[in-house]
């Protein structure tokens, strides 16, 4: 059984002037363990559907399937990582980390020693009494990474979570959520709008068409071998998943009236 | 040169605020200084009658007169004791309707605009009737002290909850968290600051109800000694009594800001 299944979600939102269908068809089968990026022009409805998978929003219609149960409402086995970190700006960063802990009842001392666990993992030694505003925005975007794990969830929600970032800090957060993951293999849902990244990093590549009524138009395999490296960037596969990437996305615009159904 | 080094060694940002403090001390208490020196002067020329302006020297007197009789503690304490309980109920009341109208929204719409006509209207012109209902006495004064206080908390704590980063909630959503866990890790911590900003707010239109309720309906405490002196036509001890106002006020925001400061550590608690 697959761990995530997206049955024909449509998620449209009321607005002054009626209600907008933002995704039309969003249908996947996600394996347990998998790492999966979504990408899709700006507005296409990426974190819409990330929401409907954390059960923040339901889908108008279709639903979205956790290990066969239907998904309605926000669950302990999920866990969201938020483009903006999402700081409490007057908390420490060992209390943020603790947060989602602390909000399931976890006793003091036993979510301290998990947050400080954790602090370690995303490379945070020694800042566990720092205030958010006192971090870069690649070491806030740690901290939101380090409070979802500390949860332990067993699928990691994530929308563009170095989205804010550099280039260069942004691919070495990069390398490092996969060496995290490469521990214990949680099922990862990323949103991104880098090409590179999502090759980089996922298994597979959801590519979505732009909205209103968005679907997936393709759904793209990366064959290339783990762990990965920086270096399999220079290679010609990663180069020819590019170019059918940006191909896609970019053209979009082409590729939606001469071909409406590629898949 | 010893003097100089001690200086140098303070800190940048340390040296640009205790010079902010320098200016706002001077700026603020320099006016009203050349003022009563001014009006001490004209006294002492003659220019002014000083059995209709008294003087600043007299003003002290006063003062000082009404300590050593005993009557300045005894109004502290009915005055004191008035508004304790109009700004407790303000607060509590106050506080809580706001938080509530901040989260839900058709309490919002059910309760704003009388926020709004309360804050507009003279409530000090419905004297008579508050006093029709309450009779002479301390529950007129405490109740008109609530009247004029109540405004500025539920205003401040609704417009705080109102500004809380709409992110913050969703993480607490997110990890299913309920809502009184919003209200407590999210909500609270967010509007502190402009909840506290209500709460001084309210404290002195807590002082002025206070003092102004005697003045009309009071059997006793500071606006009452107001009153009465204003009508024995003793200029002074009116002037007297009214530097004890402005005095207790900044005394009361001066405590405010305290507290707030220490009480801010319980937000970054874990
Ligand atoms: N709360 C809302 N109310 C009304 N419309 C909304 C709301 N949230 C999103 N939308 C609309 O739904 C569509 C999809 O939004 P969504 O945020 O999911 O897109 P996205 O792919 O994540 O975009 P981006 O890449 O810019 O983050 C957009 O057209 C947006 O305007
Ligand atoms: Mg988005």
């Amino acid at each position: 059984m697959s761990h995530i299944t997206f049955d024909s979600v449509k998620i449209s939102y009321k607005t002054s002037d009626g209600e907008v269908e933002a995704v039309g068809d969003f249908s996947a089968e996600i394996q347990k363990g998998e790492f999966i990026a979504i990408v899709g022009p700006s507005g296409c409805g990426k974190s819409s559907v990330l929401s409907a998978a954390d059960g923040l929003l339901k889908p108008a219609a279709g639903n979205v399937y956790v290990s066969g149960e239907p998904v309605t409402g926000p669950g302990h086995g999920r866990a969201m990582v938020f483009q903006d970190a999402s700081l409490m700006p007057w908390r420490s960063v060992e209390s943020n980390v603790a947060f989602g802990l602390e909000l399931r009842g976890v006793g003091k001392a036993e979510r301290l020693r998990t947050a400080r666990e954790l602090v370690k993992l995303v490379g945070l030694e020694g800042r566990e009494r720092s205030r958010p505003s006192q971090l870069s925005g690649g070491m806030r975007q740690r901290v939101g990474i380090a409070r979802a794990l500390a949860v332990d969830p067993e699928i990691l929600l994530m929308d563009e979570p170095f989205g804010a970032l550099d280039a260069q800090t942004r691919e070495s957060m990069g390398m490092e959520l996969l060496r995290i993951w490469e521990n214990d293999r949680k099922t990862v849902l990323f949103v991104t709008h880098g090409i590179d990244e999502a090759i980089l990093l996922a298994d597979r590549v959801l590519v979505m068409s732009a909205g209103p009524r968005s679907r997936i138009v393709e759904d793209i395999t990366i064959d290339l071998p783990r762990p990965r490296t920086r270096e399999v960037r220079v290679g010609r596969e990663f180069q020819v998943y590019r170019s059918r990437l940006s191909n896609l996305l970019f053209g979009e615009q082409d590729a939606r009236t001469t071909e409406p159904a590629t898949r | 040169m010893a003097w100089t080094s001690v200086i140098s060694t303070v800190r940048a940002d340390d040296q640009g605020k205790i010079r902010e403090r320098v200016y706002a001390v001077v700026l603020g208490g320099g006016l009203i200084f050349i003022g009563a020196v001014a009006w001490q002067l004209a006294v002492m020329a003659g220019a002014v009658d000083e059995f209709l302006t008294s003087s600043p020297v007299l003003v002290i007197e006063g003062v000082v007169k009404q300590i050593v009789s005993g009557e300045l503690l005894v109004n502290i304490g009915i005055s004191g004791l008035e508004f304790i309980v109009a700004f407790a109920v303000a607060s509590v009341f106050g506080i809580s309707l706001g938080l509530l109208m901040g989260r839900l929204r058709y309490v919002k719409y059910a309760i704003e605009p009388y926020v709004w006509l309360l804050y507009s209207s003279p409530v000090i012109a419905l004297f008579p009737l508050i006093v029709l209902i309450f009779g002479l006495g301390a529950p007129s004064v405490v109740f008109i002290a609530i009247m004029l206080a109540i405004v500025p908390l539920i205003v401040n704590a609704m417009q705080g909850v109102d500004n809380v980063d709409p992110g913050l909630i969703k993480v607490v959503e997110s990890f299913g968290g309920n809502e009184l866990q919003l209200l407590r890790k999210v909500v609270l911590p967010a509007s502190f600051p402009t909840i506290m900003a209500g709460v001084r707010l309210g404290m002195g239109r807590a002082v002025v109800g206070v003092v102004v309720g005697e003045l009309f309906a009071g059997q006793g405490g500071i606006g009452y000694s107001i009153d009465k002196y204003a009508s024995e036509l003793n200029t002074t001890q009116v002037f007297s009594s009214v530097l004890i106002v402005i005095v207790a006020g900044l005394v009361l925001n001066f405590i405010a800001r305290a507290l707030e400061r220490a009480s801010s550590g319980w937000r970054t608690d874990l």
